[in-house]
């Protein structure tokens, strides 16, 4: 599958190919789509931004300068275009999905999480959950403080405020 | 276990695939995703293909089918289907850069047409002559490099050029009957240059498949000059265009041609396709 | 010339003239499914047959069938042009056009009118001519042969039960041509194609029919390896050049290649194509005279 990198393929992108667009589609739609899912349980409009994303990434290849990951990449184009999507749209409508299955994580899952983010998981997972959600938005997805706005539906002040106690929640959780 | 070792099973691959992953678990596979091809690669297993599919063909309509002319751009914002509007976008003659120099040369003699007599002669003049010059290279003849393959196909080559004849019309006649509005004198004097140009289109629709398009517009250009100057030379009437003699033979002509390209519409298609 | 009745293209005594020049002479034509080949020098008339085959002429005398339709006749003619694909000698688009665009014009103009079949359409006939993924490329930027490959690819919109092709490899380096040579022998598959080259490799891979035309007539109608016969027993090899040859040309070793009547006791030979071919026209195939 890897034969050719996401890289060579961005290449071939920008140089005007279409089947190498087809297959940076189809080894990255599956995970973006459901990343995307988590954060918007409107099926049509995650269809839509997966569309928008690929046709900006056809659009935009050249601007592609190489450094960093290539799938970092294509979830900063898709994070923005679905932040774009709720700007048409008022976010009322478009739920974002809040999970709570923490009763039913695996011993598995908590050695996981112990891994990937050490002691922040575990404190992750007890912030209280619109401040986990701005964390999320911010660092995790990169978004800025207006686009993480829109996403959630919240004004920038309120994003700030609302990290600004995450901070601190964490930094006593650590201390 | 350090987080260079740990990757994705398919348990939870199915797991997180399906929304049945814990929100940190979750967060946890997607920083990892981001960075991990060979997981990556482990999901597209569980890709809905039709799903999959109808957005892939979106993406494609929308690199693949959007025009790339300002021209076709501009008629489909206008409401025009997309194959009429991509059959228009190949006439010469309504591109922006003929347009403009259609317009430019209309405004100067209108120009001139305010501040001497002379140039009322030199606006009535060219007034109905460009429009008729720009419909005669709507044919594109030696121009258009795809007529060959044109020729045989279905389409009918009558509809085909009325449409174009009909576009090139409307966006040359009208800006010139505008500006004659803004002529010295009487408007309705002014208005007189609209049935002539007809009718000069009209003669060029039904000569052009026996002549080059080009050399017989350039023709009738020049003895509409004669006819204009000669008003002028003689009667000192800049407006000979505007007289009822001339009004009268120009319907005449417009009506006759129209008959002719209805009644022989057949060999006019046939006619227009074997030009050589 | 027996004409069989399930023929895609019957043609009998056709003329056509272009002032006092007859591109045509009476001619006499007929082709069925798969690959016909139509071999002659430049001037020969092939050009002007195949723009008769293609509706875009007309003859002047004679008896022209296609698709068991008159061409003569109007509503015949749409329908003729309704089951075919003409490829002209020299086509070319519209400027500013994309590959996608430029096809997708021609499609509207072969009357596919709704917008998504119209597109899956022209991406079809893209593929088959290994040109999907320049699509979005400008046409200008496009090298001479895929322009050549996009022009055949408009002749397969709407599978065509007839394809008329001018010269369709001229122009084309060996590797482009042979690429063309296969696209054109897959549609030529349960499918009637009339193709005109003056260059024998062409039909000796391609053409299952060949039709050798000079002056405006045919000179030979049948299969290649009938016509390869003709010249059995008629092509020898001589160290010195003999003037009485129909036509002579030096070898690489030094020795010269001769097709004509062989003098007695001369080192016959086999056949090739070329051979035949230039026993039956003769001098003038090496004349280039600007074609009709």
């Amino acid at each position: 599958m890897e034969d050719v990198s996401d890289r060579e393929l961005l290449a071939q992108v920008a140089a005007g190919s279409s089947d190498a667009l087809e297959t940076l589609y189809r080894r990255h739609v599956v995970w973006l789509s459901v990343r995307l899912s988590r954060r918007c349980a409107d099926r049509s409009i995650v269809d839509e931004v997966i569309q928008d994303t690929f046709v900006a990434v056809w659009r935009s290849a050249k601007g592609f300068t190489g450094k960093g990951e290539p799938a970092a990449w294509l979830w900063g184009i898709a994070i923005r275009r679905l932040v774009d999507a709720f700007r048409r749209r008022p976010p009322a409508m478009a739920l974002v999905r809040e999970v709570d299955l923490s009763v039913i994580e695996s011993a598995e899952d908590r050695v996981l999480l112990g891994v990937t983010y050490g002691d922040l998981g575990g404190a992750l997972d007890r912030l209280a959950p619109e401040l986990r959600s701005v964390v999320q938005a911010t660092v995790l997805d990169g978004l800025t403080t207006r686009e993480a706005g829109h996403l959630l539906g919240l004004r920038p002040g309120t994003v700030k405020t609302r990290m600004m106690r995450a901070r601190r929640a964490l930094r006593e959780e650590l201390a | 276990m350090t987080a260079q070792t740990w990757h994705l099973d398919h348990e939870l691959a199915e797991h997180y695939t399906s929304g049945q992953a814990g929100r940190d678990v979750s967060a946890s596979i997607e920083q990892h995703l981001i960075g991990c091809g060979q997981c990556r690669d482990l999901l597209v297993p569980y890709a809905e293909p039709q799903r999959s599919d109808r957005i892939w063909a979106g993406v494609l309509e929308r690199v693949q089918a959007p025009p790339s002319r300002p021209l076709e751009r501009l008629l489909r914002s206008c409401g025009m289907s997309d194959s009429m509007a991509r059959l228009l976008s190949v006439t010469p003659s309504l591109r922006g850069s003929w347009l403009t120099a259609v317009l430019f040369v209309l405004v100067l003699a209108e120009l001139a047409a305010n501040t001497s007599t002379g140039g009322v002669v030199l606006f009535m003049t060219l007034a109905p002559v460009l429009p008729m010059i720009s419909v005669a290279a709507a044919f594109g003849g030696d121009m258009d490099p795809s007529r060959g393959m044109v020729a045989a196909a279905p389409y009918p080559m009558s509809r085909l050029l009325l449409v174009r004849t009909a576009a090139v019309v409307a966006c040359t006649l009208l800006p010139a009957a505008a500006l004659a509005l803004l002529l010295p004198g009487p408007s309705w004097l002014a208005m007189g240059c609209l049935l002539p140009s007809l009718a000069l289109t009209g003669v060029v629709l039904v000569l052009t498949p026996r002549l080059p398009a080009l050399p017989l517009a350039g023709t009738l250009a020049g003895a509409w000059m004669v006819l204009v100057a000669s008003g002028w030379i003689r009667h000192h009437d800049p407006f000979l265009a505007a007289s009822f003699a001339v009004q009268l033979t120009s319907v005449g002509v417009l009506v006759t041609s129209l008959a002719l390209l209805v009644i022989r519409q057949a060999s006019f298609d046939e006619q227009i396709r074997r030009a050589p | 010339m027996t004409t069989r009745s399930e023929d895609t293209i019957q043609g009998e005594g056709l003329v056509s003239t272009y002032g006092r020049l007859r591109a045509l002479d009476g001619l006499d034509i007929s082709a069925g499914v798969g690959v016909t080949g139509l071999l002659g020098p430049n001037g020969a008339g092939k050009t002007t047959l195949l723009r008769a085959l293609a509706t875009v002429a007309s003859p002047r005398e004679g008896r022209l069938r296609i698709l068991d339709r008159d061409p003569a006749v109007a509503s015949d003619r749409l329908a003729i042009r309704r089951a075919l694909g003409y490829l002209p000698q020299d086509a070319g688009f519209p400027p500013g056009f994309t590959a996608f665009e430029a096809v997708d014009y021609l499609a509207v103009l072969k009357e596919h009118t709704a917008t998504a079949a119209r597109h899956d359409e022209v991406r079809r006939v893209l593929r088959l001519v290994g040109l999907h993924d320049v699509a979005t490329k400008k046409v200008r930027a496009l090298s001479g042969g895929m322009r050549r490959r996009l022009a055949l690819s408009q002749t397969l919109l709407g599978q065509p039960e007839l394809l008329v092709l001018d010269e369709p490899t001229v122009g084309l380096d060996p590797e482009q041509r042979f690429r063309f040579r296969d696209i054109v022998s897959e549609a030529g598959v349960g499918r009637t194609v009339v193709l005109s080259t003056h260059q024998t490799e062409d039909v000796a891979a391609l053409c299952n029919r060949v039709v050798v035309i000079d002056h405006g007539r045919a000179l030979f109608a049948g299969t290649v390896p009938e016509l390869v016969g003709q010249a059995d027993g008629r092509v020898w090899v001589d160290d010195g050049r003999d003037g009485r040859a129909v036509a002579a040309y030096r070898l690489g070793g030094g020795s010269y290649h001769h097709v004509g009547d062989p003098p007695a006791g001369a080192q016959l030979t086999a056949p090739s194509l070329e051979d035949a071919y230039l026993l039956l026209v003769g001098p003038s195939a090496g004349d280039a005279v600007v074609g009709v």
